[in-house]
């Protein structure tokens, strides 16, 4: 009782946090910090995954801005995607009213069939956790930081690719992605009217995320993880199957960025190429590395501020230097992260009062 | 209940013959010593016995299966555990959760039910979680259960590590230099532990220098020289055997001394 207290007081105060800052926001009308903070939202639910991968399994991806892009475009790209002409028309009919197909008209009159935005998101999450699995699945069997190769590999071509297709729409990226109607009253979408009810999405899913990484974390494949982190060999010889267990974490993170992507797709109403640019994967990681690595929490915090007052424009034209020095100072100053480097820090000022017996370090 | 058997084992790295051609079997529930000078192939051979290494010639079965060429993870699925001549714990884990690790192994909850917080898994993580404690009781370090490993001294270390192998109730568990580091009186506590670990029944297979140690608690003997066998037999025939002395007990070695 007293555990499952422990476990559902965080939440319960984080979901009090999202209503009081709504709150806030709302009675210092300042409505229009919304989109960027849903955005925000969004691009932190990549960050909290990366963690998993990063923090706990101790891999470096340099792909996650690839995976959020595979999850927006193919989301974007399956709602607008015309294929009225291409289905008889009973064809159609059933497929709507089973909900995989919505049938509207265009700006022009014309008939107008897309895949539904649920079918679609489906397909999105699919498609990547098998991109994933068939990056991760020799990169993550040998030792080394070959994931951090591959995942870079990938985001480069899946990046050229946007840019350089016609089916993606080239730099300029799909538009008119339709709202996605999830409940009666709750659409995902940019309308200004609708900024309250998608904060409240962006942060449910937010929160979903968070619980099912703090369980997962909290779990013996989350204690497995990071003793693959500590020593793999160790881990191996306890018996952790270590490829497959990196493996899925790999997969479960891909997977989150395709889901923060789609999204952020429906609710911007479109998606464009920069979102695979290798800096924002960079971004990333950078986000992870200074929440304190192991820290979904931190992870949480740091980037939903940092995100949010880049896309404020807070940093203006020293945006990309702001986050490629806080890199530069995280690896250099405080590897494992500013919380343990504080708390060294604290330590080494005050040296006797560590505990007793606890100071003699291995003799080899 | 299985035995070990290590047959015609080679290892070679390049040039050097690590092993070469070492067989022998360990009954179940015996306290088995490997003994020999630096670098003999003590570790190498531990290596290929728990999966990490893949010898050049040879295989190891135990029981029916052959373990040589499966991976760590399926070796310790056997009921095989060892620790490590360089202390392997997980420092950034506090002591409990080292040990929960070697329960890994029992646990059947899968991965969604473990990010979904199923009443199944929630059930088995609070069973690991006392049998964890039950061992750490066992073992007189239950008031260290919430220690971060990193916070400990040495010797400490070294139980964690003997209690986290415990944890995967092996059935044959593989010391390697148990008690080097150790003070004088943590080597009688790990003496006393290797006897109730064998009243349990478990098989040890244990590489030692300190010598007062393995002739205090081995049935059986085995002694390398640069990857050869060069003897073989209970303690009292492997003191008083020539080459033995020759090449390991009579020259005074630094690390013998304890
Ligand atoms: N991965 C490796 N690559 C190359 N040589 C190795 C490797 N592992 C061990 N060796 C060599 O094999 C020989 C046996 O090493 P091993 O560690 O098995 O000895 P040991 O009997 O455990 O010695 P010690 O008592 O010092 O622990 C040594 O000469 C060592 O240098
Ligand atoms: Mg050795």
């Amino acid at each position: 009782m007293r555990a499952a207290v422990r476990h559902a007081l965080p939440m319960i105060a984080m979901t009090a946090g999202v209503v009081a800052l709504q709150l806030v926001i709302s009675a210092a009308d300042r409505q229009f910090y919304m989109t960027q903070l849903v955005m925000a939202l969004y691009y932190t639910i990549v960050v909290m995954g990366l963690c998993l991968v990063m923090g706990y399994a101790g891999q470096v991806s340099l792909g996650h801005g690839g995976f959020f892009a595979l999850g927006g475009y193919t989301s974007a790209i399956l709602t607008t995607r015309n294929l009225a002409a291409h289905l008889r028309p009973e064809t159609l009919q059933t497929l709507e009213r089973i909900g995989l197909l919505w049938s509207r008209t265009d700006l022009y009159g014309a008939p107008l069939a897309t895949l539904a935005p649920w079918p679609a998101f489906v397909a999105a999450l699919l498609l990547t956790g098998a991109v994933a699995l068939i990056l991760g699945f020799p990169a993550l069997r040998l030792k080394g930081h070959y994931l951090a190769m591959a995942t870079l590999g990938f985001g480069l071509i899946v990046y050229r690719m946007l840019l350089g297709s016609a089916f993606t729409g080239y730099a300029d990226g799909i538009t008119g992605v339709p709202p996605w109607r999830l409940a009666p009253g709750v659409t995902v979408s940019g309308a200004m009217d609708n900024r309250i009810v998608n904060y409240y999405i962006a942060c449910g899913f937010l929160l979903f995320v968070l619980w099912f990484l703090r369980n997962l974390t909290g779990s013996r494949h989350g204690r497995a993880l990071r003793s693959i982190h500590d020593s793999e060999t160790a881990a191996k010889a306890m018996g952790v199957n270590t490829p497959r267990l990196k493996l899925q974490a790999f997969v479960i993170s891909a997977v989150l960025a395709a889901a923060a992507g789609s999204f952020l797709t429906h609710f911007n109403g479109g998606i464009g190429p920069s979102e695979a640019d290798a800096m924002k994967s960079v971004r990333y990681l950078t986000l992870v590395a200074a929440g304190g690595m192991a820290n979904i929490w931190g992870a949480m915090g740091v980037s939903l501020a940092l995100t949010f007052l880049s896309l404020r424009g807070v940093f203006g034209v020293y945006d990309h230097a702001v986050f490629g020095g806080l890199l530069i100072v995280i690896v250099s100053v405080a590897p494992n992260g500013p919380g343990r480097w504080v708390a060294d820090l604290l330590r080494r000022r005050r040296p006797t009062v560590r505990s007793s017996g606890a100071a003699a370090e291995p003799a080899t | 209940m299985n035995q070990l058997r290590v047959n015609g084992v080679t290892r070679r790295f390049g040039g050097l013959t690590a092993l070469h051609d070492v067989s022998f079997t360990v009954e179940p529930g015996a306290i088995f010593g490997i003994i020999g000078p630096n670098g003999a192939g003590k570790t190498t051979l531990f290596n290929i016995v728990s999966g990490l290494d893949v010898p050049s010639e040879g295989e190891v079965a135990y029981g029916e299966t052959v373990l040589t060429g499966r991976p760590p993870y399926a070796v310790a699925e056997q009921g095989l555990a060892r620790t490590f001549q360089n202390v392997s714990v997980f420092p950034s884990m506090t002591v409990r959760e080292n040990v929960m690790i070697g329960r890994h192994r029992h646990c059947r909850a899968g991965l969604l039910a473990s990010c979904l917080r199923l009443p199944r898994q929630r059930r088995e993580e609070a069973a690991q979680r006392a049998d964890a404690d039950r061992i750490l009781d066992e073992l007189a370090m239950a008031h260290l259960a919430d220690t971060p490993v990193s916070a400990l001294a040495f010797g400490q270390r070294r139980m964690v590590e003997l209690a986290r192998a415990l944890a995967a109730e092996p059935s044959l568990l593989l010391l390697d230099e148990p008690a080097s580091g150790l003070t004088t009186r943590e080597t009688d506590d790990l003496a006393a532990q290797i006897r109730r670990i064998r009243e349990r029944g478990i098989a040890v297979l244990l590489v030692e220098h300190n010598m007062s140690l393995v002739m205090d608690v081995c049935e059986t003997i085995l002694v390398l020289d640069f990857g050869k066998r060069i003897a073989h037999g209970a303690p009292a025939d492997i003191r008083n055997d020539a080459r033995v002395i020759e090449v390991y007990l009579g020259g005074e070695r630094p690390d013998a001394a304890h």
